[in-house]
């Protein structure tokens, strides 16, 4: 069975016909869709589709070659590097390969963010929120080890926690669950969950297949750069 | 102090202390876990300032030297008439004294002048064959500076007082040839400085620069965090003045080590192997190299970071 959803705020994320190519290769192609706050959606499709150039786009990482891109009510078009660092300030990240500060420690990795973002934040006022966000991935008795001390599924962890610290208006999400054992995703599917609950607009690209069905949320599929389709499932899919 | 203001000092002293942490903090703790990828840099750093301070000792006591026989070679006789007035004596006197490239006048009398000439080789037996006095009285004019020569013998060759037939000591070439000499020497050790400091410097970008590009993921992180152009490029441009700061020390250490042993020689060999230089100038020398490998750190780091982007 498929539903829409229809929600009166204004879109946390909303791409209009954006197109997007690595050289001659159309990696996006008319891609449009939004997302509100408070809304978690799972990005699904085989590899080369297009989820991580959305995710890319959304980040500020890459440029939409056509198209309207707005994410947090900024058109990132044509941000400059300032405008783009304060839209990274709202918007979390999981990457696909974790991106953690080999430098710093894992407590260390979630307070820079933190204090990155917000200036005004007292140091220890950022390892506690920073502690507080390890241990609700199951992390807190790692804090104090760095990242190359950690398994693969610790270290995604530890980039989940380092993404949601900030309560961020926007999560976006690279196969977070790739590295993880059935029981580590449910953990972490409940915790987009909940922050989706607080008002954050959640966009997961994944994989699994698993997942997204028991999910019963939203689901946008691309197929060569396309939407191919976008659909809430429901109880009874 | 009311609420409001004691809330705002509060606010601002958490601002300083995190940007300073964010710089500083984040630049000793990156700097002594990652102490392994900065011993390449550090030891070219090490071996360049120990080189450059060397260098400057031995250009100090080559300078002092060239100084040495510069201000020797400074000085020219006015040779006087026979049979001159005092007052015409004095007169002249007071007018050399006069010139702002005139150091000291003093008066060399007939009988002074071959006293001095006994004593130099060749001249006893000329000195001793003359049934008369054959040498002039003459005034001995101590200059500033070499360059002033020329103009100040010109003066003096004029005054009544002086021997037309032989008025000065003052010989055109042989001091061109001093000046030029003083000259070449000058710009030789500058062009030998600035040469060394060109190497350390394009030396310590490239070791400075090989170590930030093995941290390229970190820098690329930041950027996607969010982090601003000065919370990435500050902790890499403190880390350059740490890794620097360390170079210098060491080197300061050597420097001293190698000035120390330097004076031990001279004083039991009884000769000096850095004419004019002390424990003073070694000692600026070596807080300069100190100095210098902190700044040398920096820029190579601000230099060695330009252009890495996410």
């Amino acid at each position: 069975m498929v539903s829409s959803t229809t929600t009166p705020d204004p879109p946390a994320i909303r791409l209009d016909g954006v197109s997007f190519s690595y050289g001659r290769v159309l990696a996006l192609d008319n891609v449009s869709f939004s997302l509100h706050p408070g809304e978690l959606a799972y990005l699904v499709g085989p590899s080369a589709a297009g989820k991580t150039t959305v995710l890319r786009l959304l980040h500020g990482q890459l440029k939409p070659q056509r198209g309207s891109l707005i994410v947090d009510g900024q058109e990132l078009g044509r941000a400059r590097a300032r405008k783009l660092r304060r839209v990274r300030h709202r918007v979390g990240v999981i990457f696909q390969d974790y991106r953690l500060l080999r430098r710093l420690t894992a407590a260390e990795n979630v307070a820079y963010t933190l204090r990155v973002v917000d200036l005004w934040l007292p140091r220890r006022e950022a390892l506690s929120r920073a502690n507080a966000a390890l241990e609700a991935v199951g992390l807190s008795e790692r804090a104090n080890s760095f990242p190359h001390q950690l398994s693969g599924g610790q270290q995604q962890r530890l980039a989940i926690a380092r993404a949601i610290a900030a309560a961020p208006t926007v999560l976006l999400a690279d196969e977070p669950t790739a590295s993880l054992d059935s029981v580590e995703a449910r953990r972490v599917l409940a915790l987009f969950e909940l922050a989706a609950s607080g008002g954050t607009a959640v966009l997961v690209a994944t994989h699994n297949a698993e997942e997204v069905a028991r999910s019963h949320r939203r689901v946008i599929g691309l197929s060569d750069g396309r939407v191919a389709w976008d659909r809430v499932l429901s109880r009874s899919a | 102090m009311s609420l409001p203001s004691r809330r705002r000092g509060r606010r601002l002293s958490v601002l300083l202390g995190n940007t300073s942490d964010l710089v500083l903090g984040d630049a000793v703790r990156s700097w002594t876990r990652n102490l392994r990828t900065v011993t390449p840099a550090l030891g070219t750093m090490w071996l360049l300032l120990v080189l450059a301070g060397l260098f400057t000792l031995g250009a100090l006591a080559a300078r002092n030297l060239v100084q040495r026989e510069s201000r020797d070679a400074s000085v020219v006789h006015v040779y006087l008439k026979d049979g001159v007035a005092d007052q015409d004596v004095a007169t002249l006197t007071a007018r050399l004294r006069g010139d702002p490239g005139v150091a000291s006048v003093r008066s060399v009398s007939k009988e002074e002048a071959l006293r001095s000439a006994r004593s130099r080789p060749g001249l006893p037996a000329l000195a001793g064959d003359a049934s008369t006095n054959p040498f002039p009285a003459s005034l001995e004019v101590r200059l500033h500076s070499l360059a002033d020569a020329g103009r100040v013998a010109g003066t003096a060759a004029r005054d009544p007082a002086v021997d037309p037939a032989f008025p000065t000591s003052y010989d055109a070439g042989s001091y061109q040839r001093l000046q030029s000499f003083v000259t070449s020497v000058g710009l030789g050790l500058a062009g030998l400085l600035l040469l060394l400091t060109l190497v350390a410097t394009v030396v310590t970008v490239n070791g400075i620069r090989a170590a930030i590009l093995g941290r390229r993921d970190d820098i690329a992180t930041m950027h996607l965090v969010g982090a601003s152009g000065w919370m990435i490029r500050g902790p890499f441009v403190f880390e350059g003045a740490l890794t620097g700061s360390l170079a210098g020390l060491l080197a300061a250490a050597v420097l001293v080590a190698a000035f120390a042993g330097l004076q031990d020689v001279s004083a039991r060999t009884f000769s000096q192997l850095l004419p004019g230089v002390d424990w003073r100038a070694a000692g600026i020398c070596a807080a300069g190299v100190l100095a210098g490998g902190a700044m040398l750190g920096s820029f190579a780091s601000l230099i060695g970071i330009r252009g890495l982007r996410a």
